[in-house]
């Protein structure tokens, strides 16, 4: 019964803690001065991407690898030769090299990657993009929260209402699922008679359940007939732009994040496989890095030549780092207490290099080492969350946007 | 010993008539005439056969009635076939299914249960289906889950322990909260700041559970295995090199060629060891408070001895397996939750508004729409011995059950004017969706937990490695073929949702839905989303119905336009089109008209 259970919460949250359930103003009642980013574009290589191979590259001979370093744009910023396109983009770039985590199993590492939370088993907390989606809703027909690519197992809305869940595209070439209406004339005719079955319902009723789904119904026809569907549909770029942007699953997906942030979608999440390099870690990553440096690239020159940059963040996240040590199959295996993330664009302070390891990249060097948790948090911070506020979920559990984390202010413009 | 199997070979159906029934009916009536009184308000009217025969199809068979169905009872002519037709499908299958998916939401099992490969739900799954079939005792059904030991395909109750495979406190959260009504997580951390329990007192309700030992197999078991994994590491070395040269791979025999192809150990080796692993009973193990414990009544890393959180305290009776005190205690009639949160539980299913909320932290002091009804309630479970199918036969039977759904937001005003109208959960929509396709939705029967269960019976200390190839081969076997003699519309397996285990199509659909995950217990929703609609009007399940080989197909094969339209009315609504739906969908074609009855908030609620 969900009155009795808000009015639960409410008491308990006045009774403990002197906060209660908010409405949408006074959640976002926070400095917006930092909050450059209206729309976040979160890559996420899933497996563990190579710190020492991508954005911390070593001069070490044991654990350097078989890649050279090459400078940025911006000073004092080295990054992995197969990362040219990115050098180019150095100033617009910050990277935290001082990330770790508490653990080096996937699922627990991703999960705290996405949530900010380690998984219990009494509640799932929501992803980023699901907080943002509830606490800044979009305007217009297109869903505020689009994941592409996405996994099988994802946090998704977490205790937050299902409608914040992300909208899946599973594969960006085709767009969102069943969404091609093949005869639109028969889809009208059918239309027409489902609002006359329900008008009596669309009418009358009181139910705030029936009203919720009469609104859906509503909203989904809206967006089936949109031109704003178009958006999810990459086919409508020419063959250049396509191609710029490579023609591969990964750098479509870039593209089609790209459409998505033109059309006001506020969380867009881009999963990328195959990082966990146990095995030839060398050779596949010399294939991965350049393709994916070539994607990326793409999307932050055409979201500046768009001018959307400055209201776009581009994060580039992972769930561990690799170990330095180089294995007996030429891999890397799991390194959670070293690795490195990196945000390019709006409300980041380009150029910017957060944190150190040693020269073997085996220990971070420098003092504050930074969770996945206050990685969250400088995004939150970015697009403009409150990461100190307490929000309470359905059972009366307290909980924040980036699981207290703070954000790290050095990078952030 | 095979328990489940017994069970299922001497499947006795329990069909509990009490002559108290009409007593217990009858008080829950005057009850909630009294409650409309006081209140000065006037409750909902009593539905006509059509809203009727829906409703008591959905909330006790899961899905609509089909067009026979509907047809049989719109023309019986008994004046009391609306209790005839309760007593009818409280026995049928479909209750099974229905009460399943329930359990299913609460209990959370998957066709992999825990880390441990091929040591899978389907068992569990029987277990919890054949305890509504035979109608087992509600306490007992939780006792037997509560003092489980043994093999998952020996005693299946011990998917309740295995689904937390490794977290023995959230388990212990969830037995709160299921069978107690009250979520004490909090005080798994820190003291809760809202309730009485403290962090020392969750480790003294752990403690009952602390005994359980994960069991790796006995000694010989464990030899076997390893000496199975050694015969197939050494075989496929010295095989190898004679399987890339096909005349050399000729000389070979069926099982060395099998083990080199398959290339890894692994799998027959987790087969076996799945068909070893148990549960035992240590009496010697004990629960610590953790080592950063903060408060003043313990010290860190203390030994903790059991005791029970709420209600009386009593003296540990059987100290080789608390367990058995705590289900004593946990199910006995004096104890002041078991019995309430079960009636408040079935209740709000029921009805889908609790008499007490929230369903999962009983509150204190109480907070009840009407006290007295919980303590009617309360104790009608208690006199019919929790006697589960008679208890639910009873909420049926009430007049409540007969009125026309309340459709207002619900709040202080709410008094059981009438049930709540509800949209259908994913498996409710599924499992009417199935029916307008298949001819009888109750007609696979899946073998693949009987099949399974004999697989793994197996004695592994004896097993030589021709057997344990043969084993690993029967366990792909049985497995792949699950849903092959089920019905399929495209890549939808057309079964009901109670017998979708494995991921597949159809899965994905029930979770769009609403479905649980199963991870978190009751994590299923009635939400809607964009995704879900879309599929809905887009996707397979939107051309299904007017398929051909549809049954909506077939009873109109032949038909004027006049009696179709009924017909097509009749299956999916449970009820013929007024006037003016008559003139207004005139001009379109039947294929339309099937897609919008199905695509209406009509359809999706109930």
């Amino acid at each position: 019964m969900k009155m009795d259970r808000r009015t639960f919460v409410n008491n308990i949250a006045k009774a403990g803690l002197g906060v209660s359930a908010l409405s949408i103003d006074k959640r976002l009642a926070i400095s917006q001065d930092k909050a450059k980013a209206k729309n976040v574009i979160y890559i996420y290589m899933e497996g563990g991407m190579s710190h020492l191979d991508t954005f911390d590259p070593k001069e070490d001979s044991e654990t350097k690898g078989e890649f050279s370093k090459i400078a940025t744009s911006a000073d004092d910023m080295f990054i992995s030769e197969h990362l040219s396109g990115l050098a180019k983009h150095g100033d617009k770039m910050a990277i935290v090299r001082s990330m770790m985590v508490g653990t080096g199993a996937h699922a627990q590492a991703q999960y705290n990657a996405r949530t900010s939370y380690r998984p219990v088993g009494t509640i799932i907390h929501p992803s980023m993009g699901s907080w943002m989606s509830w606490l800044k809703p979009t305007e217009g027909t297109l869903p505020g929260n689009v994941i592409i690519s996405g996994p099988a197992k994802h946090p998704g809305s977490g205790w937050l209402p299902k409608k914040h869940s992300p909208v899946p595209v599973i594969d960006p070439s085709k767009g969102l699922q069943y969404s091609d209406i093949k005869d639109m004339n028969m889809f009208k005719s059918r239309w027409e008679i489902l609002n006359k079955i329900n008008k009596n319902v669309n009418d009358n009723s009181t139910s705030p359940e029936v009203r919720a789904y009469v609104e859906f119904y509503d909203e989904t026809m809206k967006l089936l007939q949109s031109s704003e569907l178009d958006k999810f549909n990459i086919a409508n770029e020419d063959a250049a732009t396509r191609e710029k942007y490579g023609n591969d699953r990964f750098g479509q997906g870039c593209l089609l994040a790209r459409r998505l942030v033109e059309s006001g979608v506020s969380f867009i999440e881009l999963k990328s496989g195959g990082w966990d390099t146990h095995v030839n870690n060398f050779e596949s990553l010399s294939n991965k890095l350049p393709s994916h440096d070539k994607s990326i690239t793409a999307l932050i020159e055409d979201l500046e030549q768009r001018g959307l940059l400055e209201s776009t963040l581009i994060v580039i996240a992972t769930e561990f780092g690799r170990t330095p040590k180089i294995n007996v199959n030429n891999g890397r295996d799991h390194f959670p207490g070293a690795f490195s993330c990196a945000m390019i664009g709006a409300g980041v302070k380009g150029g910017e290099v957060f944190g150190e390891t040693n020269d073997q990249g085996t220990k971070i060097i420098s003092e504050r080492k930074v969770e996945p948790k206050d990685f969250n948090a400088t995004i939150a911070t970015i697009a403009g969350l409150s990461v100190d506020q307490t929000y309470f979920s359905p059972t009366g559990r307290p909980f924040k946007v980036a699981g207290g984390g703070s954000p790290v202010l050095d990078i952030i413009a | 010993m095979n328990r489940l199997k017994t069970i299922l070979l001497v499947s006795v159906i329990l069909i509990s008539q009490s002559l108290f029934s009409l007593d217990h009916i009858q008080k829950i009536n005057t009850r909630l005439d009294n409650i409309y009184k006081s209140n000065d308000i006037k409750p909902n009217g009593r539905v006509n056969d059509d809203l009727y025969v829906r409703r008591a199809y959905m909330q006790i068979a899961g899905r609509i009635p089909t067009y026979d169905e509907y047809n049989s009872f719109i023309n019986n002519s008994s004046k009391s076939k609306r209790h005839e037709l309760v007593d009818k499908l409280v026995n049928s299958e479909d209750f099974v299914s229905n009460w399943y998916n329930y359990w299913a939401d609460i209990l959370r099992p998957t066709d992999r249960l825990t880390g441990v490969n091929y040591l899978v739900g389907e068992p569990y799954i029987e277990w919890i289906k054949q305890s509504i079939r035979s109608n087992k005792r509600y306490d007992i059904f939780v006792s037997d889950m509560l003092t489980s030991t043994g093999n998952i395909y020996d005693n299946p109750a011990t998917g309740y322990f295995w689904k937390d495979r490794g977290m023995p406190l959230d388990n212990l959260a969830g037995t709160s909260e299921i069978f107690f009504g009250t979520d004490i997580s909090c005080a798994q951390c820190h003291d809760d700041p809202f309730q009485d329990w403290t962090q020392l007192d969750y480790y003294k309700f752990a403690a009952f559970f602390a005994q359980n030992q994960e069991n790796r197999g006995t000694k010989e078991e464990i030899a076997s295995v390893d000496k199975i994994r050694k015969t197939i590491i050494e075989t496929r070395k010295k095989h190898e090199d004679e399987m890339a040269s096909e005349s050399d791979a000729a000389e070979l025999d069926d099982i060395t060629k099998k083990i080199v192809a398959r290339g890894s150990e692994n799998r027959i080796t987790q087969l076996l060891r799945a068909s070893t692993i148990n549960i035992q009973i240590n009496e010697k193990k004990t629960v610590k408070l953790p080592h950063d414990y903060a408060y003043e009544d313990a010290k860190p890393n203390d030994v903790v001895e059991p005791a029970f959180l709420f209600g009386k305290n009593a003296e540990m009776q059987t100290p080789n397996d608390y367990r058995k005190d705590f289900v004593t205690w946990g199910t006995s009639p004096e104890n002041p939750l078991f019995a309430k949160n079960a009636a408040n539980r079935f209740w709000d299913r029921v009805f889908g508004v609790p008499v007490i909320s929230p369903i999962n932290n009983i509150p204190y002091p109480l907070q009840t729409i009407d006290e007295d009804l919980i303590k009617d309630l309360e104790q009608i479970f208690k006199d019919v011995n929790y006697d589960f199918k008679q208890f639910v036969t009873i909420l049926y039977k009430t007049n409540l059950f007969e009125r026309y759904p309340y459709t207002k937001e619900v709040n202080s005003d709410f008094k059981f004017q009438g049930p709540l109208l509800r949209r259908l959960t994913a498996e409710q929509m599924w499992d009417s969706i199935a029916t307008l396709y298949v001819d009888d939705i109750n007609y696979f029967k899946d073998q693949y937990a009987m099949d399974y269960i004999e697989l793994m019976s197996a004695d592994i200390a004896t097993l030589d490695i021709k057997a344990a190839v043969e084993m690993s081969d029967k366990y792909n076997e049985i497995r792949r073929s699950k849903y092959k003699n089920a019905e399929k519309y495209k890549s939808l397996v057309l079964v009901r949702s109670s017998d979708i285990t494995i991921p597949n199509a159809t899965s994905n659909i029930l979770r769009e839905l609403g479905q649980s995950e199963k991870i978190l217990i009751q994590d299923s929703t009635r939400d809607g989303s964009v995704t879900q609609v879309i599929s809905f009007m887009n996707g397979p399940v939107s051309e299904m119905i007017s398929d051909k080989k549809s049954k909506m197909s077939k009873l109109i094969d032949g038909k004027d336009r006049k009696e179709s339209i009924d017909i097509v009315y009749q299956s999916i609504l449970q009820r013929k089109p007024t006037l003016q739906e008559r003139s207004d969908i005139e001009a379109y074609n039947i294929e339309d008209i099937m897609w919008a009855l199905i695509n209406s908030h009509e359809f999706k609620f109930n």
